[in-house]
């Protein structure tokens, strides 16, 4: 087959083996561009095809996929984020996150779309990519530094105009929340691709690329990036919201009674104003710190001092000052900055990192462990304590060995009805907003194809328009945004200038035909955003042949607990009511009443092959 | 008199018509939190309010032409 | 994209670079129009056409002394390309800096950062 030329994209998929140690490129298929996009949909669709089922995280048949998009890398707002993703160390299903960060771009600029990584290294190596030479290189010098650390020597060995991206010891050593680093504070942080790239002994990628890339319509481009600019440079929110970015939205949460409160016991935090956005602004921050096309950088680079150590970190944004800040009752933003910078250094993920803490924490207070157990006491708002306690897991000493598995198998270990102190959902640890006072958003977070993450559906503003109270009628909009938000996945794209400033879907889909030279409408695009979403359904339902219904129910504290203060005192979601909003949930998506997508819905969306595979829809039981 | 309210981020699809920008008429002096009624616009929903650069609470009055921006809530991490 | 028509910042003719982990900042490496690479160029290549200095592709023979020589290593070249190239003033990068990091000073585009330096190095001509 002739080799097409696909506009907007670097044109090959590269695949390392690191068994065999080949390097091998192959044009990127037209079928997979055109139906997956890029970016999640590459990773899902590569996954899906490649992964033997019932591979073991932790195996030399497991791959990590990373992806960038046919929007990366372009003069236009946001055009920043790649995607990783792999078979999750941490809930045995679907995995994948995104970052933004240079690499995006650089990657396409190198000539590649996507990076399959195989088998297993026998010692410690890093890939280096520079343009059409492509190398696995020994990285014993590097292994054992921290994730900045080595980047920075990375970049130092091979020309500051590399963009590389490290992992830390905690992905060296396993810890199934570890996290792929780069740019000095960039993280693709959730279910544990850094732990699978420790285990393959891939310490760097290091990506130069010089050729850049074609699209359809280059004047086109160049004018339409330019009117988008524009937009965003005259919305009333491009000089308000970057300031404090993500963590500007730290004292509306409190508001509304969603913010994570020592191990999600409560939904609001006293002491919030010391960790907020003007705190970060007038106490930490040095520079705001962006992404490749941002003009409204969200980062927020920050030093401070903690016990005479002067540490430097990008952050902290909101996740982290929810999970190790008011999760773990720390009141000074400098603290959590300090602690923010002991996980990014680790190369761990601070949602879960915060959430393994407050778990423990919460253990000590109601005595199901002792601190001889854990090695010493840690308090609420005990700082020196958590850090302490990040160390022992990214080395995997003393009870780190089992914390690095993450809540739902601490709990599991410990017992003794710590199981409800286990704030999870399908085995990845709930982010910043406890939602026993926000339904849809906590149907965001059961429904979450990864797990307990809000990325895919920030529901929670649609709660504060229409009511906090209500449960039914609110599913359509968790699927709405489930479809739109992956979308910025699979194109490459970072959402936040749509979502912060309100810069309008419709320029996106203006600019897309102009890059790729294809007809698809902003609703052919949605299109496959459901594809993918399916797709990924049906890949944790094949790892997990009981994968229905029962995973998708919140932790017992959410079905269980009233919120004992804030603005939804008294609140929780009832078993009865959760599973309402299931069965709202399922029908709208076309799925049976297990939860599965049924062959109808598979066919519609050209998944018919997911049937060869999977029984769906051929009498399965609940 | 005239008042300019402009609302930020992504939220604006909740409030009337989906626009950006309300060019309300008020019968002499109103709170923010009575424009927000006039809107139909849920308090929980709004972050922020800023008049002429400078955050507001809710029952501070805007003089006369003056232009509100309203602040909804962004994404976290 | 003025240059080159395609995205790819290895064709730009302005380049970020960053001090990290510590001190956390950037600089800008963008031509201040001083001359010095037409002073350095062989064949004469390089001319003052109005308040920049310009490259003739056809006059160049690719030997990249240019390159070397400029003071703010603001004269770029590519691997598969044999005529460098600088910033021409076209404008576009203080039009779509989001913070105006790169100002306009009498028609010329300028970081801020090293206007001293440039008018240091004027006076001492």
């Amino acid at each position: 087959m002739p080799d097409k030329k696909l506009f907007g994209y670097g044109g090959r998929i590269l695949r390392v083996n690191l068994s065999s140690r080949t390097v091998k490129t192959e044009p990127t298929p037209e079928k997979l561009a055109r139906e997956y996009l890029g970016g999640r949909g590459f990773v899902a669709k590569l996954l899906w095809d490649e992964l033997a089922p019932g591979v073991e995280p932790f195996s030399e048949g497991n791959k990590v996929v990373i992806a960038s998009g046919p929007l990366a890398g372009l003069f236009l707002p946001g055009a920043g984020k790649i995607e990783m993703g792999t078979k999750s160390p941490a809930t045995g299903l679907y995995g994948e996150g995104n970052m933004g960060g240079h690499l995006a771009g650089e990657l396409k600029f190198a000539g590649y779309d996507a990076i399959i990584i195989e088998g297993v290294a026998a010692k410690p190596c890093f890939l280096l990519i520079d343009d059409d030479k492509v190398g696995i290189r020994d990285a014993a010098r590097y292994w054992g530094k921290g994730a900045f650390e080595a980047e920075k020597m990375l970049k130092d060995d091979l020309g500051e105009d590399f963009k590389v991206a490290t992992i830390g010891p905690a992905g060296e050593n396993l810890v199934v929340y570890a996290v792929v680093s780069h740019d000095f504070g960039r993280q693709v942080g959730r279910t544990g691709v850094g732990a699978v790239l420790g285990h393959k002994k891939v310490k760097a990628i290091a990506v130069r690329g010089s050729r850049g890339f074609e699209v359809a319509d280059p004047e086109g481009v160049f004018k339409k990036g330019k009117e988008m600019y524009e937009v965003c440079f005259a919305k009333p929110g491009f000089e308000e919201w970057t300031p404090y970015g993500t963590a500007g939205v730290t004292d509306w949460i409190n508001d509304i009674g969603a913010f994570p409160t020592r191990n999600f016991q409560t939904g609001y935090f006293e002491k919030h104003k010391q960790i907020n956005g003007p705190a970060l602004r007038e106490r930490i921050l040095i520079l705001d710190k962006g992404c490749t096309g941002c003009p409204i950088p969200c980062g927020k680079y920050s030093r401070t001092t903690y016990k005479g150590k002067t540490i430097y970190v990008e952050g902290p944004e909101y996740e982290t000052i929810a999970l190790m800040g008011g999760n773990l009752a720390i009141e000074a933003i400098e603290e959590v900055a300090y602690l923010n910078y002991v996980a990014d250094e680790l190369g761990l993920d601070t949602i879960s990192g915060g959430s393994v803490a407050g778990f423990v924490i919460e253990c000590l207070e109601k005595g199901v462990l002792t601190p001889a157990q854990v090695g010493r006491d840690i308090k609420w708002g005990d700082t020196e304590g958590v850090a302490w306690l990040l160390e022992r897991i990214a080395r995997r000493e003393g009870i780190g060995d089992l914390l690095a598995k993450g809540v739902r198998a601490a709990a599991a270990e410990f017992g003794q009805g710590s199981e409800r102190y286990a704030m999870h959902v399908k085995g990845l640890e709930i982010s910043g907003y406890e939602s026993r006072f926000a339904p849809a958003m906590m149907l965001a977070y059961m429904t979450a194809d990864i797990g307990g993450h809000h990325n895919r559906a920030w529901a929670i503003t649609y709660d504060a328009a229409v009511g906090q109270d209500k449960i039914e009628g609110k599913a359509w909009k968790v699927i709405e945004l489930q479809h739109i938000r992956p979308l910025f996945d699979a194109l490459g794209l970072c959402r936040f200038p749509w979502v912060e400033i309100g810069f309008e879907l419709e320029h996106y889909a203006d600019i897309f035909p102009l890059v790729t030279g294809w007809t698809s409408s902003w609703e052919d695009l949605l299109k496959i955003s459901e594809r993918i979403w399916n797709l990924t359904r049906c890949f944790n339902r094949r790892e997990k042949p009981d994968f229905d219904r029962r995973a998708d129910l919140p932790p017992p504290r959410w079905l269980e607990e009233p919120l004992p203060s804030g603005a939804g005192k008294g609140k929780f979601m009832s078993p009865e009511n959760a599973n309402k909003m299931l069965d709202e949930y399922y029908a709208l998506r076309g799925w049976d009443k297990n939860g599965l997508p049924t062959p109808a819905k598979l066919k519609e969306l050209g998944l018919e092959f997911v049937l060869d595979q999977l029984p769906l829809g051929a009498g399965q039981c609940g | 008199m005239r008042v300019t309210v402009r609302v930020v981020g992504h939220a604006v699809e909740y409030f009337p018509g989906r626009k950006d920008v309300y060019e309300l008429e008020v019968e002499g002096p109103v709170r923010i939190s009575e424009l927000l009624a006039m809107l139909g616009v849920g308090r929980a929903l709004v972050m922020a309010a800023i008049v002429d650069g400078r955050r507001r609470e809710f029952d501070f009055v805007p003089p006369e032409g003056a232009e509100v921006i309203l602040m909804t809530p962004p994404a976290g991490g | 994209m003025r240059h080159f028509s395609q995205p790819n910042p290895k064709r730009s003719a302005v380049r970020v670079s960053g001090a990290f982990p510590a001190p956390g900042k950037y600089s800008i490496i963008l031509c201040d129009q001083c001359g010095a690479c037409a002073e350095v160029c062989p064949v004469e290549a390089i001319r003052k056409v109005g308040d920049r200095w310009e490259i003739d592709p056809d006059l160049c023979t690719g030997c990249l002394l240019c390159v070397e020589e400029c003071p703010e290593k603001a004269m770029f070249s590519h691997p598969a390309g044999a005529v460098p190239w600088k910033c021409v003033l076209c404008g576009e990068c203080v039009a779509y800096c989001p913070r105006q990091a790169i100002v306009d000073e009498d028609g010329e585009a300028v970081w801020a950062g090293i206007a001293a330096k440039k008018r240091a190095r004027s006076s001492g001509r």
